[in-house]
C-alpha cells in the first residue's frame, strides 16, 4: 500500500476498496492519537469513524501541500476537538466506560508492538494533553516538526517549544518510574 | 471495538445513505422547480393584470379633447364616400378584365364602363350624377381612346386607395394637396366645415421661407387688416391647415409682408394668391386681444 493518497484517489474515482485500505492503514494510529483528546478509546474510535465518514461523504479535496497522513490526522484532530466540545456540554458517564480498557490494550499490542513503546505511552498519559499529542506524533508516528505543527494547528516555533517541554516532563516521569529511554 | 472491515462497511453504508438522500433531494427539486415557477409566473402575471386594471384611465386635457372631436367629425364625413369609392373601384377592375378578354365591340362598352367608374371614384358623393354621365357618353368616342382611358382608370384607383389610408391612424406623412386656396370645394367633402371657413382660418399656420423649428417661429392666423399697414415683402410662406382635412393637411403658398412699424419677430401680414386681402398672422408670444387694440381689424 502507498501512503494513502492513491487509495483515496481510487475511492474518489468510485472504487470502494480504496476506503477499506485507508481504514486498514490509518485506523489504529489515528485512534491512539485521538485518545489524547477524548481520554477514552471508545470516543476515539467514534472520532476515527467520523473522520472516515467525512472523507466518504464530503469527499474533501486533497491538495497535496502536506502528506496524506498529515492531512488525515488534521481532519481527525478537528473532529476530536468538536467531539470534546460537544462532550463538555453533555458530560454523562456511561456504564460501559470501563469496558474498552481491554480494547485499548489489544490496540497497543498490535500497533505499538514492543513492550518498551507500550510502557512509554503509559507514562505519556500522565502528562498534559498537549505534551501527549506532540510526543505521540513525533516519536510514535514519526512526523517532522513541521507536520506535527500542521496537525495540531500551531506554529513551528510553538511546536518546538512544546516538544522541548514535553520531552523534559516525560524524562522526569520516566525517572520517577525507574525507566530510562535513550532517544529522549 | 469494531474490526477494520466493520468500520469500513459502516463508513460506506453511511456514504450510500447520504448519496441516496442527496439524489432524492435533487429529484424533488427538479420536479418542484417547474411547478413552482409556473405558480410564480401565474402570480406575477395576475398581479400585473390586477395592477394594470386598478390604474384609472388617464383623460386628455380639455384642449386635446376639442382637437380630437374635430378630427373625428372630419373622419366621419369621409366614411360614406370612401366605402362607395372602394366598391366602385373593385367593379372598375372587373370591367377592365372583361375588356381585355372579349371582342372589340364588347371592349368598347366595357371601356366606357371603366371610364364611368373612374368618374364615380372621384365624385363618389354624387352617384346620381355619374349615372347620368354613363348614358350621355357617346360610345364611338370611348372606343377611339380605350387604352389611355384604362391607364387613367388605374391611376385614379391608386389615388383613391392612398386617400383611403387614414394618416391619423398610421401616423404617416400627409399627402401634399395642390388645391388652390379658396378653390372649388371637392364634392366628396361637402360636409367638412373646413371648406366653409374664411381662407385665413382654413390655413391657420404660416411657415415663412427658411423656417427652422425652434429658431424661426411659426405664425398663427389672426384677422384681416388694412392694406395701408402693409410694408415690404419678406418672403413666400407655406400655409397649412390646422388639422387633417379629408385625411391630409391642406397647404398652399402665400406671400409674407412686414406690417409698418413692427418687426417680423411676432407679427407678419400674409397675402394669399388669388385674394386681395391681407391677414395678420402672429406668433404664440403675442396676445391677440392686445394686438387688436394696436392694429384694428379690417371691417368687412
Amino acid at each position: 500500500m502507498g501512503n494513502g493518497e492513491s487509495s483515496y484517489r481510487r475511492f474518489l474515482a468510485g472504487d470502494d476498496s480504496g476506503m477499506v485500505e485507508l481504514v486498514h492503514e490509518f485506523r489504529d494510529g489515528l485512534m491512539l492519537y485521538l485518545q489524547s483528546y477524548t481520554h477514552n478509546i471508545s470516543d476515539a474510535e467514534d472520532c476515527v469513524q467520523d473522520t472516515f465518514i467525512r472523507l466518504a461523504v464530503k469527499k474533501p479535496k486533497f491538495s497535496g501541500k502536506s502528506s496524506f497522513k498529515t492531512w488525515l490526522y488534521a481532519i481527525g484532530r478537528n473532529i476530536a476537538a468538536d467531539h470534546r466540545r460537544h462532550d463538555k456540554r453533555n458530560r454523562n458517564v456511561s456504564l460501559d466506560a470501563q469496558a474498552p480498557l481491554a480494547d485499548e490494550a489489544d490496540l497497543e499490542r498490535t500497533y505499538l508492538v514492543t513492550e518498551q513503546r507500550i510502557n512509554l505511552r503509559h507514562t505519556m498519559q500522565k502528562l498534559k494533553d498537549e505534551y501527549q499529542q506532540v510526543l505521540y506524533l513525533t516519536y510514535f508516528e514519526g512526523f517532522s516538526n513541521d507536520e506535527t505543527a500542521r496537525i495540531i494547528g500551531k506554529s513551528r516555533k510553538q511546536t518546538e517549544n512544546l516538544l522541548y517541554n514535553a520531552r523534559k516532563a516525560l524524562r522526569t516521569e520516566l525517572e520517577k518510574g525507574g525507566f530510562s529511554y535513550e532517544n529522549l | 471495538m469494531k474490526t477494520y472491515d466493520e468500520m469500513a462497511k459502516y463508513v460506506l453504508e453511511v456514504r450510500d445513505e447520504h448519496e441516496k438522500k442527496r439524489k432524492r433531494r435533487i429529484y424533488i427539486a427538479k420536479r418542484a422547480v417547474p411547478a413552482l415557477a409556473g405558480v410564480l409566473g401565474a402570480f406575477i402575471i395576475g398581479f400585473g393584470l390586477w395592477n394594470n386594471y386598478k390604474r384609472p384611465d388617464t383623460l386628455p386635457t380639455p384642449s386635446t379633447v376639442v382637437e380630437c372631436e374635430t378630427t373625428m367629425t372630419a373622419s366621419t364625413a369621409q366614411t360614406t364616400p370612401k366605402a362607395v369609392t372602394n366598391a366602385l373601384t373593385t367593379s372598375a377592375v372587373t370591367s377592365k378584365i372583361d375588356a381585355n378578354t372579349t371582342t372589340s365591340t364588347t371592349a368598347a362598352s366595357s371601356s366606357m364602363a371603366v371610364y364611368v367608374t373612374t368618374k364615380v371614384a372621384t365624385t363618389a358623393a354624387k352617384p346620381e350624377t355619374t349615372a347620368t354621365q354613363i348614358t350621355s357618353k357617346p360610345a364611338a368616342e370611348t372606343i377611339s381612346s380605350t387604352t389611355p382611358r384604362i391607364t387613367s382608370t388605374t391611376t385614379v384607383t391608386q389615388t383613391v386607395t392612398t386617400t383611403t389610408t387614414d394618416p391619423e391612424m398610421t401616423g404617416g406623412p400627409p399627402a401634399k394637396s395642390t388645391q388652390p386656396p379658396g378653390g372649388e370645394t371637392p364634392p366628396g367633402s361637402a360636409h367638412n366645415p373646413w371648406y366653409d371657413m374664411p381662407v385665413h382660418r382654413q390655413y391657420y399656420n404660416a411657415f415663412l421661407e427658411g423656417y427652422v423649428a425652434d429658431l424661426t417661429p411659426a405664425y398663427r392666423s389672426g384677422y384681416p387688416i388694412s392694406s395701408e399697414l402693409i410694408g415690404k415683402h419678406i418672403s413666400s410662406a407655406d400655409m397649412k391647415s390646422q388639422y387633417y382635412v379629408d385625411g391630409e393637411v391642406k397647404s398652399c403658398k402665400a406671400e409674407a409682408y412686414f406690417i409698418n412699424g413692427f418687426s417680423d419677430d411676432d407679427i407678419v401680414a400674409i397675402k394669399f394668391d388669388g385674394h386681395d386681402e391681407y391677414y395678420l398672422y402672429h406668433t404664440d408670444k403675442t396676445d391677440l386681444y392686445s394686438l387688436m387694440k394696436i392694429i384694428p381689424p379690417l371691417e368687412t
